[in-house]
């Protein structure tokens, strides 16, 4: 149970990082040069595989796992936090929803303002590429070793990642500047959620809880925080709507 | 140099960022289960308590922020 949990959860937050970087990679191609752009996603995606099979193994090598689980569940606890409040801000309308379209408008706009030079590679659109790849792939690459290594699944979680991005592509591809579409908001809510319990089942077992019902925990634990962070925030724009509506009532 | 700096600044970014009440609320309620001892029955319940905590405490405080803008805007 924890698996498909574990691969659903690297694959939607492996999507989403790609969604992102993919926007990047279109801009750098259709407004520089595809065969540079394309370049440097090979190299920023390399870069990254190199970083997971160097740091991962290591890891697992050299650090008592109850040590590497507590500390990966504490990352695991603040980066799904921070992400989920973000996309828990948009949900309630006070934060901007994120629009590729508009970002690849504007990237765009701004690769085409950078001079060309003659030469067989476009330098631009090469680092372009590369940097948004390995930028975006950085947080990819700290959630397939969190969740891969506290799972004991590295490989699992490196191949849910791996066919994230080759999903992404291909959709990216057929759809290319319609990404706009893709329901960027629901799927950073549902890996929030599941980084964060993860990171409460791991960081809870280097602390020595025993939780009930063992791995299961995590499917427990997945659905008192959608239940509660809904709850807060379906309160939250219940409460601001009546109070919007009795203003403009007083007013009138 | 410059690659040390960026190191540093990718894992502040990454772990406090403009969100430090988060972080500083993880470290407080994982301290609390682990001074709370193994095997305590309540380490559970605190640990995700604490979250939900944190959570509510991570958007509010970005609601104040919000209406305070917007206060201070009119």
């Amino acid at each position: 149970m924890s698996t498909t949990v574990l691969i659903i959860a690297v694959f939607l937050a492996s999507a989403v990082e790609m969604v992102e970087a993919l926007t990047i990679v279109l801009a750098a191609g259709s407004s520089r040069s595809w065969r540079s752009a394309f370049e440097g996603t090979a190299v920023a995606v390399l870069a990254l595989a190199a970083l997971i099979l160097g740091i991962g193994p290591s890891l697992v090598k050299y650090v008592p796992i109850s040590s590497l689980r507590f500390i990966i569940g504490a990352l695991l606890l603040i980066f799904g936090l921070q992400w989920l409040r973000k996309a828990m801000l948009r949900y309630a309308g006070l934060k901007a929803l994120h629009n590729e379209d508009e970002i690849f408008e504007k990237e765009v706009a701004r690769l085409k303002a950078i001079p060309t030079v003659s030469d067989s590679r476009d330098s631009t659109a090469f680092v372009v590429a590369f940097k948004g790849v390995f930028l975006e792939g950085l947080e990819v690459v700290i959630v397939v070793l969190t969740l891969g290594l506290s799972a004991h699944k590295l490989l699992i979680a490196s191949v849910s990642a791996l066919a994230a991005v080759v999903v992404v592509g291909i959709i990216g591809a057929v759809v290319a500047k319609q990404l706009s579409k893709v329901p960027e908001n629901l799927m950073k809510t549902t890996v929030g959620i599941m980084l964060i319990s993860f990171g409460t089942f791991w960081a809870g077992e280097g602390l020595g809880i025993k939780w009930p019902g063992s791995d299961g925990a995590i499917v427990f634990l997945i659905l008192v925080y959608a239940m509660f962070m809904m709850l807060i925030v379906k309160g939250f724009t219940s409460v601001r709507a009546n109070y919007a509506k009795s203003h403009r009532g007083a007013i009138g | 140099m410059k690659y040390v700096k960026g190191f540093f600044k990718f894992w502040y970014d990454f772990l406090i960022g403009d969100t430090p009440e988060i972080t500083l609320a993880i470290v407080v309620i994982l301290a609390v289960v682990a001074l709370l001892g193994k095997g305590n029955r309540y380490q559970a319940p605190i640990l995700v308590v604490g979250v939900i905590a944190t959570f509510s405490m991570a958007f509010f405080v970005e609601v104040a922020k919000k209406a305070r803008k917007a206060k201070a805007g009119k």
